[in-house]
């Protein structure tokens, strides 16, 4: 029975779209709930896809192609219960900050934390302290990530973070910041909470935010 | 207006006469430094710590770069060096405010006077504005504020006197980063072969036209965009090697696409391929290596001095270290470096200086591997065989794949099996790929994201 399961996280990791979507469809007919195939085939697929972009096993393209797959088999879920995994495992808002067209890293960071099962809303490059603000108050995201690779938009950072405090929103999110110029000493300064160096601990750091918001949110 | 004059033949037609430090058409710049003439020269590239930029902070700023030039030029003449170049290239905010732009010219400008009227030591200044048309997007290539600006600065550099303009642009590039991510040379060759291509006859016949206007040498468009962008991605392992080798030898025709519009150099540091340039248009060169690694890693750093007439550290900011600031420990590193260069050839050792610089990396990498002094007189003959831009980035992309085939099989470059894998897969997306630019733009515009880019920018219907 399990087979099917096994067949979808093989079809992700080849990265094959068309294959990935027959195969959920397959399991829903079986009767696999929506749950099982995204907890048991999809997340661990793609999670494993990290690890070996990690490892050096493959290559960015392999794992967009993955992602991609694993986007087609979530669609086939879809229609059965709309952002199950995103509201669950939590909505990222990303953006690099105004003045600066460096995306790659902002891209692949965003790339990774998508096939993870979060919910990310990738608001671009040169993007402004009011146009994430209105995100926030639009999207009601757990977490804020920004990206800057310049010297002089590294200090954007900082504005942002104030301007949302000032806002009053800043208790609403949790705050990442990234960027080849970015230092942890400089994220802790600015009040972030979060500074990571490369993708994979970006990952890591939002998995565990989240837990902490949850149990922030939950335990008291 | 300036018009391209497509090269049909080689500057250089005997590997023995690419060396560093000498190519066949050396320019002079306002000081008197000959480049390429025989001597290689530092060219110190400095950028500002992290800082906001804006009317409240801009005397701060101008402040910074008083001083760094300062430090530079002060450590120059300690080390008894005769002559410098510096780059001033900009960061965005002072291409988009020109003022700023300007001003901070003019004030690296006026310590240079001031250090040769003091000291002798002579200095030239390349100024690099940034391609600020990439700040809309989808980007408007020939109209707009950014373009306004971006020419008011190129003006503004040349009625201050800078020696020499070059430019990051970025024609192409919205396409160029998704097709990286996925390893497509397809799209790359369209990116790089049509697009950017298409808009650098555009751009630089704007700054032919404005470099001669004010006794300014135009000096060539760096392919960082699309080529160190790979590099940088390939030494992360995000993109296999061979990839971004292949990508490097590609962008060989857009650069060249500069000289033909009239640039005659020194290429700019980041354009790594300027062996080839300096083989195909014997205009002098730049090159960056080793002493770039403040600015990011790279898999060439030894090999890349094979060739150059100006050796760069592409840029670093400034920061306290304990010797003092980085920009000075730079210009000291730089000038170490030429002083061994030069001394190779004053003692008739640079052949076998050349020959360390190139084993000692080539076998290690792709990349390193794709610069090779023969490798470059392999390839680049090949790719001017054509007039056109097009199927000369094909031909580039197609004899990169064979030449790095040849040398994994005789086991002259080291790549492992994943990366090996890529060069298969490159060479049948290059068997593909029309040579006919209407029917190629017909072809590919389904798999591209059009919303990204205006195609008339481009003259693509
Ligand atoms: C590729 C590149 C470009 C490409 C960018 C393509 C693109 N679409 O992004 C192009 C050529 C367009 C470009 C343009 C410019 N660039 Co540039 N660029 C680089 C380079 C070489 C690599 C950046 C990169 O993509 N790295 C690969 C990615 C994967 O790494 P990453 O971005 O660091 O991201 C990783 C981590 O940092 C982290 N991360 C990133 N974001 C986030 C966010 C969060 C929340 C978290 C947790 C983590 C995280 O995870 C990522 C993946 O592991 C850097 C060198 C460097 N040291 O960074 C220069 C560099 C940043 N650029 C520089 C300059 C000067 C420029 C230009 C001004 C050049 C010019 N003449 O116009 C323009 C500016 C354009 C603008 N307005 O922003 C300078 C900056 C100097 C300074 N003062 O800061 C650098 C440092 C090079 C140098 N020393 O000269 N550049």
């Amino acid at each position: 029975m399990e087979d099917i399961l096994q067949e979808l996280e093989e079809v992700i990791y080849s990265g094959d779209a068309q294959a990935a979507k027959s195969a959920t469809e397959k399991a829903l007919h079986l009767g696999y709930s929506t749950q099982s195939i995204v907890d048991k085939a999809l997340l661990p697929s793609m999670k494993e896809m990290g690890e070996k972009l990690r490892r050096g096993d493959v290559f960015i393209p392999e794992v967009l192609m993955a992602s991609r797959a694993m986007h087609a088999a979530m669609y086939a879920l879809k229609p059965i219960i709309s952002h199950y995994t995103g509201r669950r495992k939590g909505v990222i808002i990303i953006g690099t900050v105004a003045g600066d067209l460096h995306d790659i890293g902002k891209n692949l960071v965003s790339m990774l934390l998508s096939s993870r099962g979060f919910t990310v809303i990738d608001l671009g490059i040169d993007v402004t302290k009011e146009e994430f603000l209105e995100s926030i108050q639009n999207y009601h995201p757990d977490i804020v990530a920004l990206s800057a690779l310049l010297t002089t938009t590294v200090p954007e950072l900082k504005n942002i973070i104030d301007y949302i405090t000032e806002a009053g929103v800043r208790p609403q999110v949790s705050i990442m910041v990234g960027g080849a110029p970015v230092t942890a000493k400089y994220a802790k300064e600015i009040k972030a909470d979060v500074y990571t160096n490369d993708m994979f601990e970006a990952c890591e750091a939002a998995e565990e935010l989240i837990q902490r918001r949850i149990s922030k949110y939950t335990l008291k | 207006m300036s018009t391209r004059k497509p090269v049909t033949s080689m500057a250089v037609n005997s590997i023995d006469e690419l060396v560093y430090g000498k190519c066949k058409n050396p320019i002079t710049t306002k000081m008197g430094i000959q480049i390429g003439g025989g001597t290689v020269y530092p060219e110190l590239n400095h950028t500002l710590p992290p800082m906001i930029v804006n009317d409240s902070t801009i005397q701060e700023a101008y402040g910074i770069y008083k001083e760094m030039i300062e430090g530079i030029l002060k450590r120059a003449v300690e080390l008894h060096q005769d002559a410098v170049t510096i780059e001033y290239e900009t960061v965005p905010d002072f291409t988009e405010h020109p003022k700023y732009g300007i001003e901070s010219t003019k004030i690296i400008l006026d310590v240079m006077k001031e250090y040769n009227a003091k000291y002798g030591i002579k200095s030239a200044l390349r100024a690099t504005p940034n391609d600020m048309r990439e700040m809309k997007r989808p980007p408007i290539m020939r109209s707009g504020s950014f373009w306004e600006g971006m020419l008011e600065f190129f003006n503004g550099c040349g009625e201050l006197g800078a020696d020499y303009i070059s430019i990051e642009s970025t024609g192409g590039k919205e396409i160029n980063d998704e097709a990286l991510q996925m390893c497509r040379i397809d799209q790359i060759i369209f990116a790089m072969g049509v697009m950017a291509c298409t808009d650098m006859e555009f751009l630089w016949s704007n700054m032919v036209d404005i470099c001669n206007k004010h006794g300014m040498i135009a000096a060539g468009d760096s392919s960082c965009g699309f080529a160190n962008t790979a590099m940088v991605l390939a030494e992360n392992g995000y993109i296999p090697r061979t990839f971004a080798a292949v990508v490097r030898v590609a962008s060989v025709p857009r650069a060249l696409m500069a000289y033909e519009m009239g640039a005659t150099g020194p290429s700019k540091d980041c354009e790594y391929i300027g062996g080839y340039l300096k083989a195909i248009t014997g205009a002098p060169i730049a090159m960056e290596g080793r002493m770039a690694c403040g600015a990011h890693l790279s898999p060439v750093g030894n090999i890349a001095a094979v060739l150059p007439d100006l050796w760069s550290n592409e840029s670093i900011q400034q920061v306290q270290l304990l010797s003092g600031s980085a920009v000075t420990a730079g210009m000291e590193q730089l000038i170490y470096d030429c002083r061994m260069l030069n001394k190779a050839t004053e003692l008739g050792y640079q052949k076998q200086m050349m020959e360390i610089l190139q084993e000692s990396d080539s076998a290690l990498d792709p990349h390193a591997y794709i610069l090779r002094p023969d490798v470059i007189m392999q390839i680049a003959p090949e790719i001017i065989k054509s007039e056109d831009p097009l199927v000369r980035t094909k031909t580039a992309a197609a004899c990169a794949v064979k030449v790095l085939k040849e040398a994994v099989a005789a086991g002259k470059v080291k790549v492992d099996d994943r990366d090996a894998a890529y060069l298969d897969i490159m060479e049948e997306q290059i068997n593909e790929v029309p040579e006919d630019p209407a029917k190629f733009w017909e072809e590919i515009r389904e798999d591209l994201d059009e919303s990204k880019f205006v195609a008339s920018e481009y003259n693509l219907a």
